[in-house]
């Protein structure tokens, strides 16, 4: 292992900016991850050619793959920064922002559509009432097991990136709102609004906008079984299209 | 909540269910049929040509039951392939391969599929006096080596659409739902392909040496 480690960052200003290419070398470090590499950059923010600059922006929260903040592009792969560890990765270290948001700076992007898409397809226990709706129905253990799954889910982004279906200018609500609305509609107190979920999985950017391409399911850092709750919930639309077809 | 509209999801399902019925099942038989030049000899194909060519509102059926839903198959397809972005380049993935060569291919099964009927549904109709296309023509069409190639790269393409649009239209209608029940539909989809290419590939054989 050679003693400084190379990284190419694609950078960008602000949003709306021309992204730009800079190489650093940073100190190699035992056990030395991607936020690390950042970290140092930080404190040293000189190119490879020995011109200082501002310092690349990133965004990290909980340092063990939980909370999605640190996700981008590396060597070309959408993941997690703070668990892509130097000694497993290829040199030099291509570091991008995530693709199919906007960018705010660097590799800092906005992934708000998500937050749109959970809220397209009630992401929610809807708890909210006049009186009391008292406790949860009791659930089998391996249906929990099952769902839990799928709870997993921290909104990181990698499945939409990676998605083929899922674009800049589209409006597919993506892989991980559909695993949310299948983790939803298969929840003892979620499921009550199962049907207005479907209903909008039908329209503009619903369910019909999944291509198969099961990128989503190779690329989630959390092992979601996304294609499993697609193809289900495949089924369950087509029933609710066919169900207000004829009773409606 | 409001009224939902449900028609991005029609259309889509629409789309992949004229794939199946009756483009894939009108696909599979034209298979079946060219087979018999083969496996039972010139004057079978002939004379299936012959009976099928004796089918009732047979024109009405070619234009209804066949042309206009591939047509309508093609372009719908064609406007959903606008709004993805493939990234094989990315992430190469067997399934993203599968799910980008599904859209290439049937931009090729759309070039081979016009030329074709063009070729040999329609041009002979107004330059020979035949009734009926015969093993003869058809034939005499494959003296061009082109015409071979074009039809080896034109079947190739549109039996993989075939057969991996079978795979699709399990997942999307919710039938096959499971990881393992996802690997043995492509097991059979890939049989089924398979099948049907070894007769029109048959056909192939049994015209360009006939
Ligand atoms: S489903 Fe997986 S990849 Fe997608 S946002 Fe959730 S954790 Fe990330
Ligand atoms: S399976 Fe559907 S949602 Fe998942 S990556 Fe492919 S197109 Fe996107
Ligand atoms: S910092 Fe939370 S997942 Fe990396």
């Amino acid at each position: 292992m050679s003693s400084t480690i190379e990284v190419h960052i694609k950078r960008q200003k602000e949003a709306g900016k021309q992204p730009y290419w800079e190489k650093f070398r940073v100190p190699y470090q035992a056990s030395m991850n991607v936020i690390t590499i950042l970290q140092e950059i930080q404190r040293n923010p000189v190119t490879t050619s020995g011109e200082k600059v501002a310092p690349v922006a990133w965004d990290c929260s909980c340092l063990e793959e939980v909370c999605g903040a640190c996700t981008m592009v590396i060597n070309g792969h959408v993941r997690q920064s703070c668990s892509a560890l130097v000694d497993k990765l290829e040199q030099p270290i291509v570091l991008e922002p995530m693709r199919k948001f906007p960018v705010v700076r660097d590799l800092v992007v906005n992934r708000q559509r998500m937050f749109e898409s959970l809220k397209k397809i009630q992401a929610w226990t809807a708890i909210d009432g006049t009186y009391d709706l008292g406790p949860a129905e009791k659930q089998a253990p391996q249906h929990q097991h099952e769902l839990y799954l799928f709870a997993r889910c921290m909104t990181c982004g990698c499945c939409v990136d990676a998605c083929p279906q899922y674009t800049r200018e589209g409006d597919f609500v993506g892989p991980a709102a559909l695993g949310q609305a299948y983790l939803f509609n298969n929840n003892k107190s979620a499921r009550f609004q199962a049907e207005e979920r479907l209903n909008a999985l039908m329209g503009e950017g619903g369910i019909q906008d999944c291509g198969n391409a099961q990128n989503c399911v190779r690329v989630c850092p959390k092992d979601i079984p996304l294609t499993r709750a697609i193809a289900k919930l495949n089924g369950a639309t087509m029933a609710q299209f066919f169900k207000n077809l004829l009773f409606k | 909540m409001s009224e939902s509209n449900s028609a991005p999801f029609l259309l889509r399902r629409f789309q992949s269910l004229l794939g199946i019925i009756p483009v894939g099942a009108f696909f599979a038989e034209h298979a079946f049929t060219n087979g018999l030049a083969f496996f039972q000899g010139m004057e079978h194909w002939d004379e299936a040509v012959a009976f099928i060519n004796g089918l009732p509102l047979l024109l009405f059926m070619e234009i209804f039951l066949i042309g206009v839903p591939i047509i309508l198959h093609a372009l719908i397809g064609i406007y959903i392939w606008i709004f993805c972005e493939t990234n094989v380049q990315h992430y190469g993935y067997f399934r993203n391969w599968l799910y980008t060569l599904q859209r290439w291919t049937g931009i090729i099964a759309i070039v081979f599929i016009g030329y074709h009927v063009y070729k040999l549904r329609i041009e002979w109709h107004y330059t020979t006096d035949l009734h009926i296309v015969n093993s003869g023509y058809v034939a005499a069409y494959f003296h061009e080596l082109w015409h071979v190639i074009f039809y080896f790269v034109g079947i190739s393409a549109a039996t993989f659409h075939f057969a991996n649009g079978l795979w699709n239209f399990g997942v999307k209608w919710g039938i096959t739902v499971g990881e393992r029940a996802q690997v043995i539909s492509c097991y059979i989809c890939t049989a089924i392909g398979v099948a049907v290419y070894v007769f029109f590939m048959a056909s192939l054989y049994a015209f360009t040496t006939a």
